[in-house]
């Protein structure tokens, strides 16, 4: 399953917005693999996505991160990191 | 001074102080409800720090039920200015403001890229800060590293005053793109205010230090909401001027925390108070 944040907006910046994305994606989850786009994202913030991941991970057990600006790659890496989520996070450079 | 006489919180003399030294004397306004002036005839700089606290302060004071008269800056920039920033359309937010003169032209020069705006939910945090990227965006003055360096910071002090700060006037945000000139060549930079006038960071964390709880918070994951996982914000705003010519100030109760990559944390117990938090953050601009 693939999640692209563009058509949510271009810009995130709290935990209520990340719980409202997840909630939406209700049943489907941890059905497949998650793939989460954020091409033509230009912000997440801290919050939104340790809160994101989070909770994605209360359900899936792989995602993987595509199409990230490269800016926003040290964050994704350090709330992966505050989670012990890496086994099971995986950030790529590339969509 | 006669009983009935209005109180000036800060003497006439002191306004300058305010708008550069972020001194607050709050402390010397009495609890009895009497009347306040606040005298800005004085101040010759209007920037965002100054301008957000003080439109938290006014609620603040609106909350006990006194009457506020703002005397405007006697010079006509910084009369402008405040009309740039919006500060009247601020203090309206939990107000009625009656002008007895008519609004000064804006400035154009240093147009602010975020006026003062008043929030009390995430809904109205993503729009602010949603908006802080659209106009950065927009005058294509600022890299895109550094658009979302202001967004994160923006959007974090934000959320710490919406969760944290019990404040019923909510929180108020202002960013405005700025210059400085020192001897080396002038620079822009992009200023970033929030502030709240709630309940302040020690209380927030249970403890009686305001100095020492500003400390505590800038630590990974020290929060006051006790969910794990939190606490990441303001350790992620101190991250981010770790890089050169970035700085961190947060000014809550007595205690003053400022955080550069050339001298890491100071903090100072300040004579003056600030009733709730204040935090400023710096972000070059990347122009020349």
């Amino acid at each position: 399953m693939r999640l692209r944040l563009a058509e949510d907006g271009s810009t995130f910046a709290t935990r209520p917005r990340a719980q409202s994305i997840v909630r939406r994606l209700g049943p489907l989850r941890g059905t497949e693999p998650l793939v989460l786009d954020f091409d033509r994202v230009e912000a997440a913030s801290p919050a939104f996505l340790d809160e994101f991941f989070g909770l994605l991970a209360e359900a899936d057990s792989t995602v993987s991160v595509v199409g990230a600006r490269s800016d926003l790659h040290p964050l994704m890496d350090r709330v992966i990191a505050r989670r012990g989520l890496q086994s099971r996070f995986k950030v790529a450079a590339e969509a | 001074m006669h009983e009935d006489a209005p109180h000036y919180f800060v003497a006439p003399s002191q306004m300058q102080s305010i708008a550069t030294c972020r001194t607050w004397n709050l402390g010397e306004v009495p609890p009895d409800g009497r009347a306040v002036v606040v005298d800005l005839t004085k101040w010759r700089y209007v920037s965002p720090t100054p301008v957000v606290g003080l439109i938290a302060v006014l609620g603040r004071l609106m909350r006990g039920g006194r009457d506020i008269t703002v005397i405007e800056p006697r010079a006509g920039y910084p009369l402008r200015m405040l009309e740039t920033v919006g500060f009247v359309d601020a203090c309206e937010t939990f107000t009625e403001v009656t002008r007895i003169s008519e609004p000064a032209e804006r400035v154009r020069r240093y147009h602010p890229i975020i006026r003062a705006m008043n929030f009390k939910t995430h809904n109205e945090v993503e729009e602010i800060a949603n908006q802080l990227i659209v106009e950065l965006g927009t005058s294509k003055q600022v890299s895109p590293p550094l658009n979302r360096e202001a967004h994160d910071a923006l959007a974090e002090a934000a959320n710490n005053a919406v969760e944290h700060a019990d404040c019923p006037e909510g929180g108020f945000a202002l960013a405005q793109l700025r210059e400085r000139r020192p001897a080396s060549g002038r620079s822009w930079f992009i200023e970033i205010a929030i502030a709240d006038a709630g309940q302040g960071i020690a209380a927030s964390l249970g403890m009686d230090s305001d100095q020492q709880a500003i400390m505590r918070a800038l630590d990974e994951g020290v929060s006051g909401t006790g969910y794990p996982h939190r606490g990441v914000g303001l350790a992620e705003i101190e991250r981010l001027v770790q890089e050169p010519r970035r700085e961190l100030a947060i000014h809550s109760g007595h205690g003053l925390v400022t955080v550069t990559p050339e001298g890491g944390r100071v903090a100072t117990e300040t004579a003056s108070v600030f009733p709730g938090t204040l935090l400023t953050v710096s972000i070059p601009a990347g122009l020349s």
